[in-house]
Formats: C-alpha cells, sequence, structure tokens
C-alpha cells in the first residue's frame, strides 16, 4: 500500500471518522479506523458498531493494500506533519509509514481482515432531504427523546412519511413518556426512504446525521435498510443501526379537545421561563404558569432557595388557570417554535397540554403537567 | 483460533447435546452451561458460539477458517457479546448495557449471542434485570451463560434456560489433558502432575493452578501446620482475607493436608511434598485419616466461598483446627 496526499486532506478525513472510533476497550480494533487504497482513491472506514463512518478522498495511489491504523494516534500524527504532500505507505508487520517533509513515524495497525464487515450501501433508491431541513427537525424533537437507560423504545426518534394535502412530508417523533413532541417538513420524494415503513433511529446516530448534514452546503443523501440508516453527503457516508423496538401510537397522546387557548409572544415567553427557571427546586424544575385575562405570570417557588415570579401579555380570554410543569420541557418546546406567538392549549390542571406554533402546523409539543401546590 | 467441538474433552454428554442443537438449528435463545470450575464450560460456550457463527459449519462445530470465524477468533466479532464481572459482581448496570446493545438491529446478518461468564456471580438486581430478555430475547439472539455454582442462581434464571451440564473428570483424564499442555509437559514431573491432578477434586483447571504453586508457600503453611502459633494464625487469616481472590491460593495447603490424610493412614507412596515429608510425618498423627479427610474439605469449600464471605474467620478456624488433636 502506498499513496500520497495533501495534510489538510488527510486531517480533515482522519477528523471526520476519529470521532466515531470507539473508545472502550473492549475490541481493540474499534478504536482503529480501516485505510483502504483503491485505484485513485482512499476510504477509511471507523465504527463502534452502533454508527459506521466511511470518508472517500480521491489521491495518487502507488500501491494498493488495506490495513486498520489506530484512529486517535493517527489523528494526532497528522495534526503535527509540516504541511504540503504527506506519503503514506504499508509496511511488513502491520505497520504504516508516515512521511512527510524530513518528519518520519512508523504507526502499528493491525491486519485489515480483524476490522468487523461492513454493511454495504442500500441498494434502495435514495432520497434528498434538505440538510437544512434535517438540522432543523432533529434540533426540534432531539430533546424529546427519553435518556432513560431502561426504556430503549423511547431512546430514538421515530422517522416516517406523512402525506397532507398531496404533499409528501417527513414527519420526526420523539417521546420520553412525560412529553412529546413532533416537527416535519416537506421534501419532494421519500418513497425510497421509506415506503410504506417508519423507522427508529437511535438519538445518537441522528445526532451524528445532524453533524453530517451541518457540515458545508448540499443536500443529505437518505436511505433505509432493515438495520440501518444510510446518510451521505459529500465524500462522508454514515451507518446508524436502527433500534428493534416497538415504538407507543403517539397520535393517541395528542389531547384533541383542549379548549382553552393562549397566545403568547414566544420570545418574552422563552426569555421569563429562563429568568424563572434560575430559582426553580434543582431536581424537578418545577414551575407554575398562571393564565387569567389578558395576562401570564409565570412564578415558581421552593423552600430551600425562595421565589421568583415575572409576568408578561398573553391573548388569553378563558377562566383563571393555574397549572405546573417542568421548566425544562417547556423550554424545549418553547425552543421548537420559530413562530413570533406560541400557543398553549389547556384542557384542566391535570391533563396534557399542547404547545405548537400559532398558525404553524409543522412542530406540535405535549407535556404532561404536574401537580405542584 | 475457534476450536472444534471435539476439543472440549470429556465431556461426551453436554457436546453430545450442543451438537443436536447445532444440527437441528433448534439452538434455544437461553442456555446454561453449569459445573465445576475449571471443566471447560467457558471453552465449550466459545466452540458452540463460534460454530453459530460459522458460514461452513460442520458436524464438529465451526470450520475456523470463513471470514466470520477468522473474526470470531481475533476477538473481533460484532456480533458477540461478553458480560464478565468487572468488581468481583456482574452489576446491573453491565446487564443494562448489554439490554440496550440487544435493542439495537443485529450489526451483521449472523445469529448474535451473548456470553454472561460467570453467571453466577451477577447480583439479584443484575440477574431480575436480565429476566425479561431471557424470556424474550430479540430474534436469533442467543443468550448463554456460564455458572460455577447452580445454587448461587436465583431459581427465576434456571428456570428460564435450558441446562447443559458439565461433569468433574476422572483423575486419569484429567493427567492427560495436563500432558496435552506443552508448557506443562516441560516444567513439571510426571509425579508432580499425577498428584495434581488427584487432588484437583476432577478439574483440569484447578489441576492446573495446583501445579503453578510454588514451594515458598508451602514452607510458610508447614510452620503453621507444625506450631500453635494464634498470632501467626491470625496474621495468616488477615492475608488470606486480603489476597482473597488470587487464583490457586488454595493449592498449597490443600496439597499439604492431601499429603497428611495419606500419611496418617499409613501410605508413603504418591507423596506430593516429598521434600517435607518428615514434618509432614510429625504433624500427620494428630489426627485420624478421616479427621484429616474433613479438613480438606474444609479447605475444598472455602475455595468456593464468594468474594463477600468471612473468609478470614474460615481460614483461623481451620488452621485452629489443624492443630486440634482428635
Amino acid at each position: 500500500m502506498n499513496f500520497t496526499v495533501d495534510r489538510e486532506q488527510l486531517t480533515g478525513l482522519l477528523a471526520r471518522v476519529q470521532g466515531v472510533a470507539e473508545r472502550r476497550h473492549t475490541m481493540p480494533v474499534l478504536s482503529h479506523a480501516l485505510l483502504t487504497v483503491e485505484k485513485s482513491a482512499v476510504t477509511l472506514v471507523a465504527s463502534d458498531l452502533e454508527i459506521v463512518v466511511r470518508c472517500t478522498q480521491p489521491v495518487e495511489a502507488g500501491e494498493q493494500g488495506a490495513i486498520a491504523v489506530p484512529a486517535r494516534k493517527f489523528f494526532d500524527i497528522a495534526k503535527v506533519l509540516p504541511r504540503g504532500p504527506v506519503t503514506i505507505s504499508g509496511r511488513n508487520g502491520n505497520y504504516v509509514e508516515i512521511s512527510a517533509g524530513q518528519g518520519h513515524f512508523k504507526l502499528a495497525g493491525l491486519p485489515s481482515g480483524e476490522f468487523p464487515e461492513m454493511p454495504e450501501k442500500p441498494t434502495s433508491a435514495t432520497v434528498a432531504v434538505d440538510s437544512e431541513l434535517f438540522s432543523r427537525l432533529v434540533d426540534r424533537v432531539g430533546p424529546f427523546a427519553s435518556s432513560d437507560e431502561t426504556r430503549y423504545n423511547l431512546a430514538g426518534v421515530l422517522l416516517e412519511k406523512q402525506e397532507s394535502e398531496g404533499k409528501t412530508v417527513l414527519r420526526m417523533v420523539a417521546t420520553d413518556g412525560h412529553r412529546l413532541a413532533f416537527a416535519e417538513g416537506e421534501v419532494p420524494e421519500l418513497g425510497g426512504l421509506l415506503g410504506e415503513k417508519r423507522v427508529l433511529v437511535p438519538k445518537k446516530g441522528l445526532i451524528e446525521i445532524r453533524k453530517l448534514a451541518e457540515g458545508g452546503p448540499g443536500s443529505l443523501t437518505l436511505s433505509a435498510s432493515e438495520k440501518f440508516l444510510f446518510a451521505g453527503k459529500g465524500d462522508t457516508e454514515l451507518w446508524v443501526r436502527l433500534l428493534d423496538a416497538e415504538f407507543p401510537d403517539y397520535r393517541q397522546v395528542v389531547p384533541k379537545d383542549n379548549q382553552l387557548v393562549a397566545r403568547i409572544p414566544r420570545e418574552a415567553f422563552a426569555d421569563s421561563l429562563r429568568r424563572v427557571s434560575v430559582m426553580a427546586p434543582e431536581k424537578v424544575h418545577s414551575i407554575k404558569l398562571s393564565l387569567s385575562e389578558g395576562q401570564l405570570e409565570v412564578s415558581t417557588a421552593s423552600p430551600e432557595l425562595g421565589e421568583a415570579r415575572d409576568l408578561l401579555p398573553a391573548e388569553y380570554a378563558g377562566a383563571p388557570v393555574k397549572i405546573g410543569f417542568n421548566g425544562r420541557y417547556l423550554q424545549d418546546a418553547i425552543g421548537g417554535i420559530s413562530e413570533e406567538t406560541a400557543r398553549i392549549e389547556i384542557k384542566d390542571e391535570v391533563s396534557q397540554v399542547i404547545i405548537r406554533p400559532d398558525e404553524d402546523r409543522s412542530f406540535l409539543a405535549v407535556i404532561m403537567p404536574m401537580r405542584i401546590f | 483460533m475457534v476450536e472444534p467441538l471435539s476439543a472440549i474433552r470429556g465431556q461426551d454428554r453436554a457436546v453430545a447435546l450442543l451438537r443436536r442443537y447445532l444440527a437441528s438449528g433448534m439452538v434455544p435463545p437461553g442456555l446454561l452451561f453449569f459445573g465445576e470450575e475449571g471443566i471447560g464450560k467457558e471453552k465449550a460456550a466459545m466452540a458452540f458460539i463460534g460454530a453459530l457463527f460459522c458460514r461452513r459449519r460442520t458436524a464438529d462445530g465451526a470450520c475456523g477458517g470463513c471470514p466470520e470465524c477468522r473474526r470470531f477468533a481475533s476477538g473481533a466479532h460484532p456480533n458477540l457479546l461478553r458480560v464478565s464481572p468487572e468488581n468481583h459482581f456482574i452489576q446491573i448496570a453491565e446487564i443494562r448495557a448489554l439490554k440496550e446493545e440487544l435493542s439495537l438491529k443485529a450489526f451483521s446478518e449472523r445469529p448474535r449471542a451473548a456470553l454472561i461468564c460467570p453467571a453466577d456471580r451477577m447480583t439479584l438486581q443484575a440477574a431480575n434485570a436480565l429476566l425479561k430478555t431471557l424470556e424474550e430475547p430479540p430474534p436469533s439472539t442467543h443468550l448463554v451463560l456460564v455458572a460455577h455454582r447452580l445454587s448461587e442462581l436465583p431459581p427465576t434464571i434456571i428456570s428460564r434456560c435450558q441446562k447443559v451440564p458439565f461433569a468433574t473428570l476422572p483423575p486419569e483424564e484429567v493427567v492427560e489433558i495436563l500432558r496435552g499442555i506443552p508448557s506443562v509437559g516441560k516444567r513439571y514431573d510426571p509425579v508432580e502432575v499425577r498428584a495434581a491432578a488427584a487432588c484437583a477434586g476432577g478439574s483440569p483447571g484447578r489441576a492446573l493452578l495446583l501445579l503453578e504453586e510454588t514451594g515458598e508457600e508451602r514452607q510458610a503453611w508447614v510452620g503453621l501446620f507444625s506450631r500453635m502459633d494464634p498470632a501467626g494464625i491470625a496474621a495468616a487469616g488477615e492475608a488470606w482475607k486480603k489476597t482473597g481472590e488470587r487464583k490457586g491460593q488454595i493449592a498449597v495447603p490443600l496439597s499439604l493436608v492431601r499429603d497428611l490424610a495419606l500419611l496418617s493412614s499409613g501410605v508413603r507412596t504418591d507423596i506430593i511434598n516429598e521434600d517435607f515429608r518428615d514434618m509432614l510425618g510429625a504433624i500427620a498423627g494428630r489426627k485420624s485419616p478421616y479427621g484429616w479427610a474433613g479438613a480438606f474439605q474444609a479447605l475444598l469449600s472455602m475455595s468456593r466461598l464468594p468474594p463477600q464471605a468471612q473468609k478470614r474467620l474460615a481460614m483461623e478456624a481451620f488452621l485452629f483446627g489443624v492443630h486440634k488433636k482428635d
């Protein structure tokens, strides 16, 4: 194996894969990246068995070959090499020699055969999804996924296809059992990605795809197979292992007859929540919303800390109502709204509450209240 | 290397059962390999799992040559999940990590296997956390539990597994297995090997530990046995408590008590600790052969004490017992 690559390209390549290479020591080969040289391209693959990342870079290749190299060490070396061309060649006994300028490194690797077999690129048609849209959806619902280590089915985000008014829509849904959110965006064609099925993607993997979406212009290429969600952009490809679990029927959770409706300026509400949250009790973050005609009072009280109160205008005409929430849940829900006015729909002090943008139908959060009085 | 099933020595019944599972294609989702420590359960479990993964499986298990076998042999098979004690016990966090991994779809197309070894070191909470998974694992996933002491496992775990029993081996078989290990043949005298096999309770693994013990420790133990020295006994108890986890620690006193039992019954051959024969001869008269046999049993059961037991007290009681005349 032998090829020459520019230092900047090499560090760029390694920066993208080394974060995925595993740091735990259960399987030593997983802290390595598989380096393959073929024709005129070099490929790096790394995986922690939950996520697989594969980057390709065109290079001047002298000789083909493959070897597994310690990802982090290789990255550390690449960073300190002098600028300019770097020559990398495989040596007998599973070594790679890295030379740039007068600097020479000899790095011990492992035979490529020890690296687990990586999934194939899906054969089903891929669909293009706007990067910005994808990131926005993940940001909106991501915080609602469970981090409870015993509720695996809720630790993921559901991706499903919706048809509404003749448009095809990609919807992401997340819940942790106390709250739920879905966000959606129009996508020209989703058949190849989801067809009739829905996929449950672990949050960690989705965030990795989001990172990929963020880097540079262009749209994401997505495709789902039986076991993996595949995402590609530019010269980088990601495979995320899907969850093998049932996602609850979330539509049942969304209440349909919440009669008390308040319209609240979103930014003022978010500021107010931030302000009052400072004094909220640490474990439960309990915050009380008191709605009365034309105004909303946000308050909290804890015997140990003290109290906080803030008042803001609200478009509300119903009977006065007081309702308690986990303040963090409220903040996450408001965080998903980009419109100027947020809308809260309440039934009573103990039933689920809907928080969504006033007009826009592409985001909706449902939160269970808590009794704090 | 992935070993074929025929590499498992002296466990014909268990191996035949495993072969039947593989041949019928009906491998139970929960398997419990149980029997004495050091008789080949883990080895058998690995050979069996290797056979499950292998793409060119033969009647004797894994082929050893296909890509799956090579990956398995290098310890990098993505579908094998190993759970072993991090700190004496398998804690609930380790079982939860396993369940989290199993909640994802299998990485490769092969079956998936989790090896929990030794399963009798699971805490009760960990065992309870495993119950649901053990009852209904994801499709084509197999949980293999290896337990040295069945009595330490909750009945709820045992009843959810198909049991694969492993038996202790006759001493001749142990000797043969030990001779098959290249390093043993070179380092030890055949007489030593036979003696180790004789007092290993049918476990080649334990016989190997017995062999590896050194002479210095024997001197100290003979000293403890020959003089009534309460301070020395207390110190030995304290040391025993501290290093209770070191493997093979029991080997020296065990071989000495065995010799004492033989000497007191008048046998003059097959003494392991030949070099201490005179001193041992003087001690042997203290008890009847039955008394020494009892002491041997006491030591053996001490070697199987769980980590949290009162080891120091057990050792002190044993040493005082040695000085008691029948």
